[in-house]
């Protein structure tokens, strides 16, 4: 009721029913998050250009494709938390952009193991390299629908805080 | 009174200019990103070319890959000049220092890239140190990322401390141009 008020007093910002600790907390775990894309991207990146290095193939119970995919998997975890905190709590800007973010990280996921499973290495066919381009584009597409997810919890948490200094004085 | 909403009003625009020049930062960045996808795959230095400045210059306009990886990347490093321009404007000082941090990333992205081609040619020949440039080229671009993602996060704190602050001390009389959230 109270956060209703609010609501009405904040025009056009999306402030939900979660309240600052929580949008706080939730704030923490997309953070988390981008440490866990840097992860993924950084061991991308090593699989790229030190594994297969354009020529060499590499299966899928490789070590650095296990934490790649082990972060893959945590960033879908906590990007369906935010998803999940968004339809519950009433801030569906973050609900619809943590959506996108885990169907581009699905779709990711599939390109991914179709490079996996038709050589896994740049010069294996088109296919491989078609499942590469979907794999990495969809991941940056997640990591930018994420980011928007995040700038919405933030400015919601930032707004609360100010109204918490409003209502004080 | 007046006076105080009438800067308050040219912070929001300010504001807003700088999500203007973020907005296409962004998109420059896809775009990079792209282009060096393209590159990534169907690239590869050719054996002809001379291990020096002009022939490792001379392959960016090579392949239409290239020149679009290169030329985006550019373009998305302009981008930072004139939100450090508002960002002083405004005097958000976080702003301007993860810009400049990330201009001076890009840098030395810009430095390593050529010397990918440099260590690639047939006469160089040496894959580690053009491995090594690669992956640097990448850790940077990724740096320069994730530090102005960093710095709309200042933007946007700004941008709400503004509205909410000055509407709330005359709800009445202010003027402020109310930009859209983001």
């Amino acid at each position: 009721m109270e956060q209703a008020k609010l609501g009405d007093s904040y025009p056009g910002e999306e402030l939900g029913t979660l309240g600052l600790r929580g949008l706080k907390l939730t704030l923490r775990l997309c953070y988390v998050n981008f440490v866990v894309y840097l992860a993924l991207y950084i061991t991308g990146m090593y699989i790229n250009i030190y594994i297969t290095s354009g020529v060499n193939s590499i299966g899928i119970g490789d070590p650095t494709n296990m934490i790649h995919m082990i972060g893959a998997s945590l960033n879908f975890a906590i990007s369906f938390i935010v998803m999940t905190v968004g339809i519950v709590y009433g801030m569906r800007k973050v609900a619809l952009f943590s959506l996108g973010a885990l169907v581009s990280l699905v779709v990711a996921t599939v390109g991914g193991l179709l490079f996996l499973e038709t050589g896994g290495a740049r010069q294996s066919g088109s296919t491989t390299l078609v499942g590469g381009w979907i794999m990495s584009i969809l991941f940056m597409l997640a990591l930018f629908l994420s980011y928007y997810a995040t700038l919405k919890i933030m400015r919601a948490t930032r707004v609360l805080e100010i109204a918490k200094v409003q209502g004080a004085g | 009174m007046t006076q105080a909403t009438d800067e308050t009003s040219q912070v929001s625009k300010t504001l807003h200019r700088i999500f203007i020049f973020l907005y296409l930062q962004f998109a420059f960045y896809w775009a990079t990103i792209a282009a060096g996808m393209l590159v990534n795959y169907y690239y590869a230095v050719p054996p002809d070319v001379q291990a020096d400045f002009s022939g490792v210059f001379s392959q960016f306009f090579a392949a239409p890959s290239l020149f679009a990886h290169v030329a985006f990347a550019v373009l998305s490093t302009s981008m930072s000049i004139p939100v450090i321009f508002y960002a002083r404007r405004v005097r958000l000082t976080s702003v301007v220092l993860l810009h400049s941090a990330a201009i001076s990333c890009r840098l030395v992205g810009f430095v390593t890239g050529p010397l990918f081609v440099y260590y690639s040619t047939s006469a160089i020949g040496n894959s580690a140190l053009a491995n090594i440039s690669t992956f640097t080229m990448a850790s940077v671009f990724l740096m320069a990322v994730i530090l102005t993602f960093l710095s709309r996060i200042f933007i946007v704190r700004e941008d709400v401390r503004i509205k909410y602050l000055a509407v709330s001390s005359n709800p009445r009389e202010s003027s402020v141009t109310w930009s859209k959230p983001s």
